[in-house]
C-alpha cells in the first residue's frame, strides 16, 4: 500500500471508528458518509460525563423581560395587608434599583391582583393566570429563592445563560455540547428558537451572545431555527435546483474534492466532503422535523390554539419536543414580552395566556412519551419584578412593576429533579431571597450536575485562565431538589 | 475483512498517537533546564494565582514569580534552596501526599503531573535560576549573512534540529493564491494581575489616558432606520465639533439653516400654552381607556410610554415622542412640526458637505480612580495617566497624553508592540502565529516557536520605519511560504499543526474573502473604494427577528449588491448572514474562527450571492469560450490557480452532461435558476445551456481548492 493510501485509510477508519452509534447494516457508502459527518460533531470530551447523568438533554424556556414572581408564584399576605402603603426602607435595604424607579418618590406595595391558590399535593401557590401550569404543579420543582445582581435585561439574560453579565462567555448550551457532544446525527447539538408576545409590548433584543460559543470553538454556538422563511439559514436549494440535481452536483463536487484529497492529503478536505454531505442530509431532516402532519390532534391540543403558527411560542414548544426526540442536546427557547413597567394589569394576563398552556403542554407531552425522565426542563426569566408599583398605584391601567433580581421564582421538571417540590422562599414582601437562596450560578452548577458534570472540574483555558460556566465566585449544587 | 481493516487502522492510529505525544523539542538542547522554556509555564499556571504578583490575594506572603521571593526565609521556611531540592519547601509540598500539605491544594482543581514535579525538582537542583520573561525584554536581532532571507534562515535551522526539511516549492500560480499590547489586562480591572506583573493601578493609569469628557462624533442614530425612499447620504450626519472643518461658505450656510431651525422650534414652543393642556387630556384619556392606545399610537415603542411618560417634564424623551404623535394629528399644529422637519433636513444636508474626520479630544481630562474589585461603586485611590510600571517608562518630562503613549509604543526599547504586530501578520499569512496565543504574550501565553525569528522580524519592522508592506513582501517571498502544502503521513504525525513549517500553509478563506472571490470570478465585484456601508442580499427577517421589528433591513440595489464585503453594513447585535465565521463583535477577538460546518456549505451552495455569481460567471464563459473544455479550463484555473488534470476535466464534463439532461427535461427549472439575482441576464443565451453551466460554476465555487488558500 502506498503511504497515501495508508493515510487516507487511516483518516477514514478513524472517522468510522469515531462514530460508534451507527448501525453497521447500512449500505457502505452511506454509513461512511454519516460516520464522517458525525465525527465533526464529536461525542464530547473523553473525560465527560464525570458521573452518570440524570438528564441527557435540556430544554430551557427563557422568558425574557422578567415575569412577575409576585403575581404568578409568590403571593404574600403582607403585601395585601400593606396594599398602597410604602414598602419599608428596611425591606429595600439600600439595594440598587433601576433608574426607572430609583427616583420614584412613593413605592407603594402592590399585591397579586388575580387570585390563585395552593395547588396539588405539594401545595404550591400558583396564580389563576396560569391554570395549565397549576394543573401540573405536582410534576414540577419550584424554586422561589432565585437571586442575582443584574438589574437590566441584557446583562441579566447574559448572566443567566453564560455565567457573566458581559457578553463573550460561552452559553450553557455551548458548554454542554462542547463537553458532551450531541446524540443527533443530522441536526445541530444546540438549537435556539425565539418568539415574542403578540402585543409587541416588549423592548429588548435577542443578542447573538445569549447563545454564543464565546471562546469555545465556533461550532458549539447555538444554531437559530427560525420561525419565518428557512428554519435554518440558506437551507433551501435555489429556485430551479431540485433535490435530485443537488445530489448530482454534490456527487460531482465530492469526486473533485476526493481528487484534491489525494493530491494534498489535508484532513480538512475529508472533513469538508463530510460537511457537504451533512448539509444535504439536513436539507431533508430539517423539513421532516418541521412537518407536523403526523402529530395527532390530541398532541397538538396540549400546546394550545397557537401551535400551528410558525414562530409562536406554542410552535416552538412543540418543536422543542421534536428536537429532544431527535437527540438534540440543548434546546434554548427565548420568549420576550414580560417587561410590564406600565401595562401590567392589561399585559400580564395576555402574556400568561400565550405561554401557560404551551409550557405545561410540553411537560405533559414529554411525560406521556417517557422523555421527561431524562430531559431537564427549565422555566424562568432573567429576574422577577418589584413588589412595589412603578407608576401611579391609583391607575391600574397604566402602572406596573420594575425589574427585580433579588428574589424570583423559576420551575424545573424532569431530568432528575423532584416532582412536586417547593424549594426556598423570599421574605414577607417577596423582596429578597431569605430561605435557601439560590444564586444564578447555583442554578447553573445544578444544571451541570444533572447533566453529569462537576461544574468546577469542567474548565476551558482562555487567555491564561481556567474559565468555567459558574465563574469565580463559589457556586453550590442544590442537591435538595434532586429526585 | 472489515474487522481486520479496522484493527489495522486502529493500530496505525495508535502508532501515530505515540509519535505525536513525544514533545518535539523538549530537552532537545541538552540537559540544563531553561526557566523560560521549561519552568515558568508550570509555576505560572499552577502557583502564581496565590503566589504571584497580585499582593492582595497572596498566600503565606510567599511569592514565586521572582527569585528573591522564592529564596526568602519566611518564619524559618524557605521555598527554594538552590541546588538543594530536598531542603526546599516547594519540593516537599508538591511531592507531599498529605491533603493539608500538598501544593497546589486539592481545592484549586490544579494538579501537577509527575513530569512537572520532576521538572521543578530538577530546576532547583540545577540552581533555580530565573530569567526575565522573554516578551518583556526589548527584541534584539542576530546579524545574518548577507543575502539570506531571515524567515528561511530561522525556519530551516529549526527544521534541521527536528530532522525535517522544507517541502518542494509549490506551483507559482498556487503561491499567488495564497492589538494592542498583546497582554491580557482585563483581570487588572479588579485586582493585580495573577500571572504578569501588571498592577491594578497600571490598568487605571492606562485607562486615564482615554478618560476624557464626552467624545463627540459618530453617526446619526436614524441611520439604522432607513426608509425605502431615503438615500444614505441624507441621513448621514456628524455632530457640530467637526464644524471647524467646514469652509467659510459652508459655515455660513450651516449657520443660516440652524437659525431657521431655531426659529421654527421657537414658533412651536410659543404655542405650548395652547396645545399642552389638550395633549395632557389626550394622554389621560388613553390611560383611562387602554383600548385607545392602539387606536391612537401606531408605533410599538411609543405605545409602551403612554402609561409612564412624565407629563410634567416636557423635555423628557417619552413625553416629547408622544407629543409629536399628538401634534401630527392636529391640523392647526401640523404645519409647525413640518417646518421643523424641513429645517432639520436642510441642516442635515448642509452637514453632509462637511468632511467627516475622526478626532480624539485629549484636552478635557476627567479624574480617574482605581475601582475596587472593578466596581464603579467603590472607587479607590486616584491615579494619573501612565504606562505600566514593569515596562519602559515614558520619556523624561513628557506630558502623559495619547501622543506620548503613541511615541512610547514605537520606541526602540518597547518590547511588545513590534512583536505583537509581527505575530499578527504571521498569523494572517501562515494561519498560525509564531506565538500561538496572539492575545497573550504574558506568562500564561505560549512561547514563540521561533523566538529569534520573531525578534528579527520585530526589529526589522521597527527599523524599516514600520513598513508593513516591506514585511509582508519579505515573508511571502520566503521559501517557507512558497513551499507546497501537500501533507505526508510523517509530517501529519510529527507536526499536525504545521508549527515547524515543513510544508506550506493551507486554510480556508475567511467568509468575507469567499464572497469577494465569488463576485470577482464572476466579474461582478465593484472595486470602488470608500463611501457609505451597503446592504447586499440577505435572507428576510434577520434584523427584524432579533429586534422585534425595530430594525428593518432594506436591501440595496445595483452596485450596492456587489461591493467588497468590507463595505457590508454590520449591526453589532447580528452579523451579515453570509459572514459565517466572524467573531460576535461583543468582545475583542484576534484569533480567526476556522470552522468547517454544514452551515457554511449551505451558505456557499444556496445564498443568492453565490448562485448569482455562478450564473453570471457561466454567462461570461459561454460568451468567451467556444467549447466545454476551454470553459472548464478557464474557470478552474481562475478559481484554483492551476490547470485541471485530465481526470478532473472528465469529472466536470460528466457532471455537465447530467445537468444538461436534467434541464432539458425541466426547462422551467432552468429559467428559474438563471433568473436568480438582480443583475441582468443575457437573453440570447440558450436557457438549458446557461443553467447547466451555472450548476457547474457553482460546483467550482464550492471546490475545496477554491475555498482554501
Amino acid at each position: 500500500m502506498s503511504p497515501f493510501a495508508d493515510y487516507t485509510n487511516w483518516i477514514n477508519r478513524r472517522r468510522f471508528l469515531g462514530a460508534t452509534s451507527l448501525a453497521l447494516g447500512l449500505p457502505a457508502l452511506h454509513s461512511l458518509r454519516a460516520a464522517e459527518a458525525a465525527s465533526e460533531t464529536p461525542p464530547g470530551l473523553p473525560s465527560l460525563p464525570h458521573f452518570a447523568p440524570k438528564a441527557k438533554r435540556v430544554i430551557y424556556m427563557m422568558h425574557t423581560g422578567g415575569p412577575s414572581h409576585v403575581d404568578l408564584f409568590d403571593d404574600k399576605p403582607e403585601l395585601h395587608k400593606q396594599h398602597g402603603q410604602d414598602i419599608p426602607e428596611s425591606v429595600l435595604a439600600g439595594l440598587r434599583l433601576t433608574t426607572m424607579t430609583a427616583g420614584q418618590k412613593a413605592k407603594p406595595c402592590l399585591p397579586a391582583a388575580w387570585g390563585g391558590s395552593q395547588r396539588g399535593e405539594c401545595g404550591m401557590w400558583v396564580s389563576d393566570l396560569l391554570p395549565h401550569t397549576a394543573s401540573i404543579a405536582d410534576d414540577l420543582t419550584f424554586v422561589r429563592s432565585l437571586h442575582g445582581e443584574q438589574i437590566n435585561h441584557a446583562p441579566a439574560v447574559t448572566h443567566m445563560l453564560t455565567g457573566h453579565n458581559l457578553p463573550g462567555r460561552p452559553s450553557i448550551g455551548a458548554w454542554l455540547t462542547y463537553g458532551l457532544g450531541t446524540a443527533s446525527e443530522n441536526l445541530p447539538g444546540f438549537v435556539v428558537m425565539t418568539s415574542r408576545d403578540q402585543e409587541a409590548s416588549c423592548g429588548q433584543f435577542f443578542y447573538d451572545s445569549y447563545c454564543g460559543a464565546g471562546f469555545l470553538p465556533g461550532k458549539y454556538q447555538g444554531v437559530p431555527f427560525r420561525g419565518a422563511g428557512d428554519p435554518v439559514l440558506y437551507l433551501s436549494n435555489p429556485d430551479g435546483m431540485n433535490r435530485e440535481l443537488r445530489r448530482t452536483m454534490l456527487d460531482g463536487l465530492s469526486e473533485m474534492n476526493q481528487i484534491s484529497l489525494e493530491r494534498v492529503a489535508d484532513p480538512e478536505i475529508a472533513t469538508r466532503i463530510a460537511q457537504y454531505e451533512m448539509a444535504f442530509n439536513m436539507q431533508a431532516s430539517v423539513p421532516e422535523l418541521t412537518d407536523l402532519t403526523n402529530e395527532p390532534q390530541s398532541t397538538l391540543d396540549l400546546y394550545g390554539p397557537d401551535v400551528q403558527r410558525k414562530g409562536s411560542y406554542a410552535y416552538n414548544c412543540l418543536m422543542a419536543r421534536r428536537l429532544a426526540e431527535r437527540g438534540v442536546r440543548y434546546i434554548q427557547l427565548l420568549h420576550a414580552g414580560w417587561d410590564q413597567h406600565g401595562n401590567l394589569p392589561t399585559q400580564l394576563p395576555v402574556q400568561c395566556k400565550d405561554t401557560d398552556q404551551p409550557s405545561a403542554g410540553l411537560v405533559k407531552d414529554l411525560k406521556a412519551r417517557g422523555l421527561l425522565d431524562d430531559t431537564l426542563v427549565i422555566w424562568g426569566g432573567e429576574f422577577g419584578r418589584t413588589p412595589f408599583v412603578q407608576g401611579d398605584i391609583g391607575n391600574p391601567k397604566a402602572h406596573g412593576r420594575d425589574h427585580h433580581p433579588r428574589a424570583f421564582t423559576m420551575w424545573l421538571a424532569g431530568g432528575g429533579v423532584k416532582r412536586g417540590c417547593i424549594y426556598g422562599a423570599s421574605d414577607e414582601f417577596a423582596y429578597q431571597a431569605v430561605e435557601n437562596p439560590v444564586h444564578v450560578r447555583d442554578l447553573q452548577a445544578t444544571i451541570m450536575h444533572l447533566c453529569g458534570i462537576h461544574h468546577e472540574r469542567f474548565t476551558y483555558k482562555h487567555q491564561g485562565l481556567d474559565f468555567k460556566l459558574t465563574g469565580v465566585e463559589p457556586a453550590k449544587v442544590i442537591e435538595e431538589i434532586f429526585a | 475483512m472489515n474487522a481486520f481493516k479496522s484493527a489495522k487502522g486502529l493500530l496505525l492510529h495508535c502508532t501515530i498517537c505515540t509519535l505525536a505525544i513525544v514533545p518535539v523539542d523538549t530537552f532537545a538542547d541538552g540537559p540544563t533546564l531553561s526557566f523560560n522554556r521549561d519552568v515558568r509555564s508550570i509555576l505560572s499556571d499552577k502557583c502564581y494565582c496565590c503566589h504571584g504578583s497580585d499582593a492582595s490575594h497572596r498566600e503565606a506572603e510567599r511569592r514565586l514569580d521572582m527569585r528573591e521571593g522564592a529564596l526568602a526565609n519566611s518564619s524559618g521556611v524557605v521555598a527554594v534552596v538552590p541546588g538543594k531540592p530536598n531542603e526546599s519547601e516547594l519540593v516537599l509540598r508538591v511531592f507531599s501526599t498529605d491533603g493539608d500539605q500538598i501544593m497546589p491544594p486539592p481545592s484549586s482543581n490544579k494538579l501537577l503531573t509527575d513530569i512537572e514535579k520532576d521538572t521543578l525538582r530538577r530546576w532547583i537542583a540545577e540552581g533555580a535560576e530565573y530569567e526575565p520573561h522573554w516578551a518583556f525584554v526589548a527584541p534584539h536581532r542576530t546579524n545574518l549573512p548577507a543575502g539570506v532571507n531571515a524567515v528561511d534562515y530561522f525556519i530551516e535551522e529549526k527544521l534541521r534540529a527536528n530532522s525535517l526539511s522544507f517541502s518542494p516549492q509549490a506551483d507559482r500560480g498556487l503561491i499567488l493564491r495564497r492589538l494592542w499590547l498583546g497582554l491580557t489586562m482585563q483581570c487588572s480591572q479588579c485586582h493585580d494581575h495573577k500571572f504578569d506583573p501588571i498592577k491594578q493601578s497600571d490598568y487605571y493609569s492606562m485607562f486615564a489616558m482615554f478618560n476624557q469628557l464626552s467624545e463627540p462624533g459618530g453617526v446619526d442614530k436614524r441611520f439604522g432606520r432607513k426608509e425605502y425612499s431615503d438615500t444614505y447620504d441624507k441621513l448621514y450626519s456628524v455632530e457640530s465639533p467637526f464644524f471647524e472643518l467646514a469652509t467659510p461658505e459652508l459655515t455660513a450656510t450651516l449657520k443660516a439653516v440652524r437659525s431657521v431651525k431655531q426659529a421654527a422650534e421657537a414658533a412651536l414652543e410659543a404655542k405650548r400654552p395652547d396645545f399642552e393642556p389638550q395633549f395632557i387630556a389626550w394622554i389621560m384619556e388613553m390611560r383611562a381607556n387602554t383600548d385607545l392606545i392602539t387606536e391612537r399610537v401606531a408605533e410599538d415603542g411609543l405605545r409602551r410610554n403612554v402609561g409612564t411618560a412624565p407629563l410634567d417634564k416636557p423635555k423628557d424623551g417619552k413625553t416629547r415622542g408622544l407629543l409629536e404623535v399628538y401634534l401630527k394629528k392636529q391640523p392647526q399644529w401640523k404645519p409647525l412640526l413640518e417646518a421643523i422637519a424641513v429645517a432639520q433636513d436642510a441642516e442635515d444636508t448642509a452637514m453632509i458637505a462637511i468632511p467627516l474626520v475622526m478626532v480624539m479630544r485629549d484636552d478635557k481630562r476627567r479624574d480617574t480612580f482605581m475601582l475596587m474589585r472593578g466596581s464603579f461603586e467603590t472607587p479607590g485611590d486616584e491615579v494619573l495617566p501612565n504606562v505600566p510600571e514593569f515596562l519602559p517608562t515614558l520619556s523624561e518630562g513628557v506630558k502623559a497624553d495619547r501622543l506620548a503613549l503613541a511615541k512610547w509604543l514605537v520606541s526602540p526599547d518597547q518590547p511588545l508592540m513590534s512583536r505583537v504586530v509581527m505575530n499578527r501578520l504571521w498569523q494572517m499569512v501562515f494561519g498560525l502565529g509564531l506565538v500561538k496565543t496572539p492575545d497573550d504574550f504574558g506568562a500564561q501565553g505560549a512561547l514563540p516557536s521561533h523566538p529569534e525569528l520573531l525578534d528579527w522580524l520585530a526589529v526589522e519592522f521597527r527599523e524599516s520605519g514600520w513598513d508593513l508592506k516591506h514585511m509582508l513582501e519579505l515573508i511571502v517571498t520566503s521559501r517557507a511560504y512558497r513551499q507546497s502544502a501537500c501533507i505526508s503521513p510523517m509530517l501529519q504525525a510529527k507536526d499536525p499543526e504545521n508549527a515547524l513549517l515543513a510544508r506550506g500553509p493551507r486554510f480556508r478563506l475567511d467568509s468575507r474573502f469567499l464572497r469577494d472571490q465569488a463576485l470577482s470570478l464572476a466579474g461582478l465585484l465593484v472595486e470602488k473604494q470608500g463611501g457609505f456601508p451597503v446592504m447586499p442580499y440577505q435572507p428576510p427577517g434577520i434584523w427584524e427577528d432579533i429586534s422585534f421589528g425595530k430594525n428593518r433591513y432594506f436591501q440595496g440595489t445595483g452596485d450596492d449588491l456587489y461591493r467588497r464585503s468590507l463595505y457590508t453594513f454590520w449591526r453589532r447585535s447580528v452579523a451579515p448572514a453570509n459572514f459565517f465565521d466572524v467573531p460576535s463583535r461583543q468582545s475583542c477577538a484576534v484569533k480567526p474562527l476556522r470552522t468547517n460546518t454544514p452551515f457554511q456549505a449551505l451558505t456557499t451552495l444556496n445564498d443568492t450571492t453565490y448562485v448569482e455569481a455562478a450564473r453570471v460567471w457561466a454567462e461570461k464563459r459561454i460568451a468567451n469560450e467556444q467549447d466545454d473544455v476551454s470553459r472548464f479550463k478557464n474557470a478552474f484555473y481562475a478559481a484554483t490557480a492551476r490547470m485541471p488534470e485530465a481526470r478532473e476535466l472528465a469529472s466536470l464534463q460528466a457532471s455537465l452532461a447530467k445537468s444538461r439532461d436534467h434541464f432539458r427535461q425541466l426547462p422551467n427549472d432552468a429559467l428559474k435558476l438563471i433568473s436568480i439575482g438582480e443583475s441582468p441576464r443575457d437573453q440570447k443565451l440558450g436557457v438549458t445551456e446557461h443553467a447547466a453551466l451555472t450548476t457547474l460554476c457553482l460546483l467550482i465555487l464550492n471546490l475545496d481548492e477554491t475555498v482554501t488558500r
